[in-house]
C-alpha cells in the first residue's frame, strides 16, 4: 500500500511509527521543516533518520509532484496538520484522502477540541476519521470513536487519549484499505449540527467568577497543558491592578453567599473563591510569573475581579 | 541490579544530545523550563526509553515532574529497574 502522510505534531510522529509498525512506510512525508538555526528533533528529522522522503508541509497547496502523481497513491492521512489541503492532494489516492480530528464532528470542527469540550462542560470527547472534503472537517465520517471525559482530566490529559484514540482508528483504516478498501464506512455529517470552533478562546482571557463554578472550573482544565504551554493561555483575575492566574481549582464544598470574585477560608489546599453559584477551591496561581500555592498568595477576604476587554488569554505558558 | 545513578546520566545525556539531537550540557538542567522537553520531544523521549529500558510511561498519566531533569529521569529510571518494571539499557 502507497501512503502519503501529512502530519505535525506528536500525533503526526505517531502515525509515522505506525505506518512504519504496519509494514507501509509512508512514499512522502509532509510536514514542516525545522527553522535553519533550529537544531533539535522533529518529525522532519525524524523522517529523514528513518529514510522516509520528506516534503515541506506547504506544498499541499501547490500541485502534486509528478512522481507522487505517478506512484499509484493509495491513501492520504493528514494528521494534525492545519494546512488546507488543495483539491488535486484529495483526489490524488485511489482509496481517498482522510483527516483524523482530535474532536467529536460536526459538533467540534475546528481548533482546541478537547479545550472547547472541557471548556462546556462536556460529559464525553472523541476522535473522528472522515474522508476529506474541500471543506475543514465537513466530509463522511469513516470512524468516529467516544470517551468519557474524567473530573481529573486536563486539556493535555485530553489531547493525549484523542492521539491514542485517533491512532487506533488510522489502525483500522489501514486494516479496512488493506482489504481493499470497500468495507471503510461512509457516513455523511450532518451539517444542520455542524459548529466551527475557531482560535480564540473563550472569556477574553477572565476567569468568568459571574457564571456558574462548572464553567469556570472548565475553563482552567480547557487551559491546563502544564508542563507545556496553553495555546489558550492562563484565565486571569485582577487582583488590585495586578493579574493572578488560575493554574488549578476544583469545585468548593459549599454555597458562597457573597460577591463573586470574594476570597473565602484559606485551606491545606487552596483557598475559596466565590463564583456566580457558590465556591471554588483554587490551588494553584502564577503571581509574578511563578505557579505557586493559591493559599500562600491569596488572603480572605480580598476580592478579585473581571478585568475589562480581552487579555488574549493571559501568560501562554 | 540498577545501574549506578551517574551511569544512567551518562546514558540519558547521551540519548538527547545524541539520539534526539537536544543540546543539554547537565544532568540538572531544567528541561520544561528551557523548553527541550515540548509535547513532541516528550513523547519521543518515551518512546527511546521503552525501547531502551522497556520502561512503560505514557504523558496522559505519568507525573511530568519526574522529568523536568536528566538527574531525576535516571531516579525515575532506577527506581523502575529495581521494581522490575524496565531493565539495564539494551
Amino acid at each position: 500500500m502507497k501512503v502519503v502522510l501529512v502530519g505535525e505534531e506528536s500525533a503526526g510522529l505517531g502515525a509515522l511509527r505506525l505506518l512504519l509498525d504496519r509494514g507501509v512506510p509512508p512514499v512522502a512525508v509532509l510536514t514542516t521543516p525545522p527553522a535553519a538555526e533550529r537544531r533539535g528533533f522533529s518529525l522532519w528529522s525524524e523522517a529523514h533518520r528513518l529514510g522516509v522522503p520528506a516534503l515541506p508541509a506547504h506544498a499541499v497547496r501547490e500541485p502534486v509532484p509528478d512522481h507522487l502523481r505517478q506512484a499509484g497513491i493509495d491513501l492520504l492521512l493528514n494528521v494534525h496538520s492545519l494546512h488546507v489541503i488543495r483539491a488535486p492532494w484529495l483526489t490524488l489516492p485511489r482509496l481517498g484522502a482522510f483527516n483524523l480530528h482530535p474532536g467529536l464532528l460536526p459538533e467540534y470542527a475546528g481548533l482546541d477540541s478537547a479545550s472547547w469540550a472541557l471548556y462546556e462542560g462536556a460529559g464525553t470527547h472523541g476522535v473522528t476519521l472522515h474522508h476529506m472534503e474541500p471543506g475543514i472537517d465537513t466530509g463522511p465520517i469513516a470512524w468516529q470513536r467516544r470517551f468519557p471525559i474524567g473530573a481529573a482530566d486536563t486539556a493535555l490529559r485530553l489531547n493525549q487519549r484523542s492521539i491514542r484514540e485517533g491512532l487506533g482508528l488510522l489502525s483500522l483504516l489501514l486494516e479496512a484499505a488493506g482489504r481493499g478498501g470497500t468495507a471503510i464506512p461512509r457516513v455523511p455529517q450532518d451539517l444542520s449540527r455542524r459548529r466551527y470552533l475557531g482560535r480564540t478562546p473563550p472569556e477574553g482571557g477572565w476567569l468568568p467568577i459571574e457564571g456558574p463554578v462548572a464553567r469556570c472550573i472548565g475553563l482552567v482544565r480547557a487551559c491546563d497543558f502544564r508542563p507545556f504551554p496553553s495555546p489558550w493561555g492562563t484565565p486571569g483575575l485582577l487582583r488590585g491592578d495586578r493579574r493572578v492566574e488560575i493554574v488549578q481549582a476544583s469545585p468548593g464544598t459549599h454555597p458562597a453567599g457573597c460577591a463573586a470574585g470574594t476570597l473565602g477560608p484559606r485551606h491545606d489546599d487552596g483557598i475559596d473563591l466565590a463564583c456566580g453559584d457558590g465556591f471554588l477551591r483554587v490551588h494553584l496561581v502564577r503571581w509574578n510569573g511563578t505557579v505557586m500555592a493559591a493559599q500562600e498568595v491569596l488572603r480572605e477576604g480580598e476580592l478579585l475581579r473581571r478585568g475589562p476587554g480581552d487579555d488574549a488569554g493571559g501568560t501562554k505558558r | 541490579m540498577a545501574p549506578h545513578p551517574e551511569t544512567l546520566r551518562t546514558e540519558l545525556l547521551a540519548l538527547f544530545n545524541q539520539d534526539l539531537n537536544l543540546a543539554v550540557e547537565h544532568a540538572e538542567t531544567d528541561l520544561l523550563e528551557q523548553g527541550i522537553l515540548d509535547s513532541l520531544t516528550f513523547v519521543e523521549l518515551l518512546f527511546r526509553l521503552e525501547q531502551r529500558y522497556g520502561v512503560r510511561a505514557d504523558l496522559e498519566t505519568l507525573d511530568t515532574e519526574k522529568f523536568r531533569t536528566v538527574a531525576r529521569i535516571a531516579a525515575f529510571l532506577e527506581e523502575e529497574i529495581r521494581a522490575g518494571r524496565a531493565r539495564t539499557a539494551s
